[in-house]
């Protein structure tokens, strides 16, 4: 077998949180785990790695042992993909011929006959396309032809050889059905991507992803919120607020209400934060909205992000007060955005934070409130999902 | 970790970033109970650099709102008590309240009769 080029940097996996995740992405030519329960992402992530090769010219080639093509193709037209050529599935169900009364008399196990005739099936697909980039879901389906853990450590060992030889970059998908805390593949492979989900009793599902390995390579730990909708697997990497260090002035921001600059000593530092405090209806958002509308009036850009109150009442309680939001939002220098705290994760709200702030150069940030913040994670206490921690499952 | 530490955590974190990108935030924390002996649900005063508290105050069969700075990191600020109103024409806060004790507690005691015109709506 001829040794093909690798690609140099590290291979994309077409979604960008988890290549921020990553680093970069999968560095090319190695093994890499993708586990998680059904429904949790696999093949979408599977399918997105190879439809980023596509793009680059890779090869790609998926090897599905569960699902027929049809249905992934369903699945990826779904998400408005078309896989098209650029991505070659190959089909291994079990063979109709294990259905046969020979086989079944015969005195040899017919899983001893399957687990060599389906590796070898692999094989011979990967020797025939060549591929650039490799998935193969899902393992549980080797694990249980294997039978004992012995033999299904030699056969994904044997596998492993037979990928380095080849040189694809290969992800293998586990759908954990057979054995939730079976490591024989965490060990074998060059990385481990575990993909979780949780349904609260109330609210869209929370999902989220750990690194759980990255041979020789740096990674951003811990878990990170993500969401499945139409267009793909979007991550939302954790912040760290120490990546992010920048330099300002810190100039002093005025609320345009003298006396409460007075109190305030002048005004409110830049880049400060800034708790209002007090029993419900005695006008915390009402001083939080002064200085938002204050600085977009300055010609600052400035987001409102609201938990509690229903939008349109906002804007009609402001503009009994004067102030027009509607007329600043379309001067753009104002964002009003509504957060449903029970159908977002926390990754997902800072993400939204984050792309006012990188984006839209949003100067003045308010959420409007705390108490929303953290309401569906006080539930969570006691229904084992959270909105604010996610930490157990 | 019970979840407050989480809510602590992730806020503390996202305020570092929005401070450490030049951005001010804003923050508004709802406490239980309305007048008197009133709590926070959550503590973070000790993350923001700066904190306002509002009060409602009975005064003249009238309930009223209380303003005041009790921390701000940089910089000095007033450490008086000044009422706060909601009009038609927005936010009017007003002079600073002194002469009266106890307003923060919601029923103040006029240790200065002659004050007592600081709290007269202009409006009436």
């Amino acid at each position: 077998m001829a040794v093909r080029p690798q690609p140099a940097t590290k291979a994309k996996t077409g979604v960008a949180g988890l290549d921020d995740i990553l680093v970069g992405g999968l560095a090319p030519g190695h093994v890499y785990l993708l586990e998680g329960s059904p429904g949790t992402g696999k093949t979408t992530v599977a399918l997105q790695f190879l439809l980023e090769g596509a793009k680059a010219g890779e090869k790609g080639l998926y090897i599905t042992l569960s699902e027929t093509e049809q249905e992934l193709r369903n699945g990826a037209a779904l998400h408005g993909w078309s896989i098209g050529d650029a991505v070659h599935v190959f089909e291994l169900l079990p063979p109709e011929n294990l259905l046969d009364e020979k086989h079944q008399q015969s005195l040899l196990y017919s899983s001893d006959l399957e687990l060599g005739e389906t590796t070898k099936a692999v094989f011979a697909a990967i020797d025939q396309a060549q591929p650039v980039r490799n998935v193969l879901d899902s393992l549980s389906e080797i694990r249980l032809l294997a039978q004992s853990s012995l033999r299904y450590r030699r056969q994904i060992l044997a596998m492993k050889h037979y990928f380095a030889k080849q040189g694809a970059t290969v992800l293998l998908l586990d759908d954990l059905t057979t054995d939730t805390n079976d490591k024989t593949v965490h060990s074998i492979a060059h990385g481990v991507i575990r993909l979780e989900g949780l349904t609260p009793t109330y609210g869209a599902e929370r999902r989220r992803l750990r690194v759980i390995k990255y041979r020789g390579q740096s990674f951003r730990g811990g878990f990170h919120d993500f969401t499945i909708a139409e267009g793909g697997v979007q991550v939302f990497p954790r912040l760290v607020s120490g990546e992010h260090k920048t330099t300002f002035a810190r100039d002093v921001l005025t609320s345009g209400i003298a006396q409460l600059d007075a109190l305030l000593g002048g005004g409110i530092e830049q880049g400060s934060s800034t708790l209002l405090i007090g029993p419900a209806g005695s006008g915390k958002s009402l001083l939080a909205l002064q200085f938002a509308v204050a600085a977009a009036e300055r010609g600052e850009k400035a987001a409102l992000f609201i938990f509690d109150e229903e939008l349109s009442l906002l804007l009609d309680r402001a503009r009994l007060l004067g102030m027009d939001l509607e007329a600043l939002r379309d001067t753009g220098n104002l964002f009003i955005e509504q957060v449903d705290a029970a159908e977002q994760s926390p990754g997902e709200f800072t993400h939204r934070v984050r792309t006012r702030i990188d984006r839209d150069a949003v100067k003045t940030v308010v959420i409007d409130s705390l108490n929303g913040y953290r309401h569906p994670c006080r539930r969570s206490s006691f229904w084992s999902c959270t909105f604010m921690s996610c930490c157990s499952i | 970790m019970p979840e407050e530490q989480f809510l602590v955590l992730h806020i503390h974190e996202l305020l570092q970033y929005l401070n450490r990108q030049g951005a001010s935030t804003f923050l508004t924390v709802a406490q239980h109970g309305l007048v008197g002996d009133v709590k926070a649900p959550v503590n973070i005063t000790y993350l923001a650099d700066t904190v306002i508290l509002l009060r409602y105050f009975e005064a003249f069969g009238r309930v009223r709102r209380a303003l005041s700075i009790i921390k701000k990191r940089f910089g000095s600020h007033e450490n008086t008590i000044r009422e706060m109103r909601i009009s038609s024409h927005g936010i009017v806060i007003g002079e600073p309240l002194e002469g009266f004790q106890g307003i923060l507690r919601g029923i103040p005691v006029f240790a200065d009769k002659e004050s007592a015109f600081l709290l007269e709506d202009p409006a009436s």
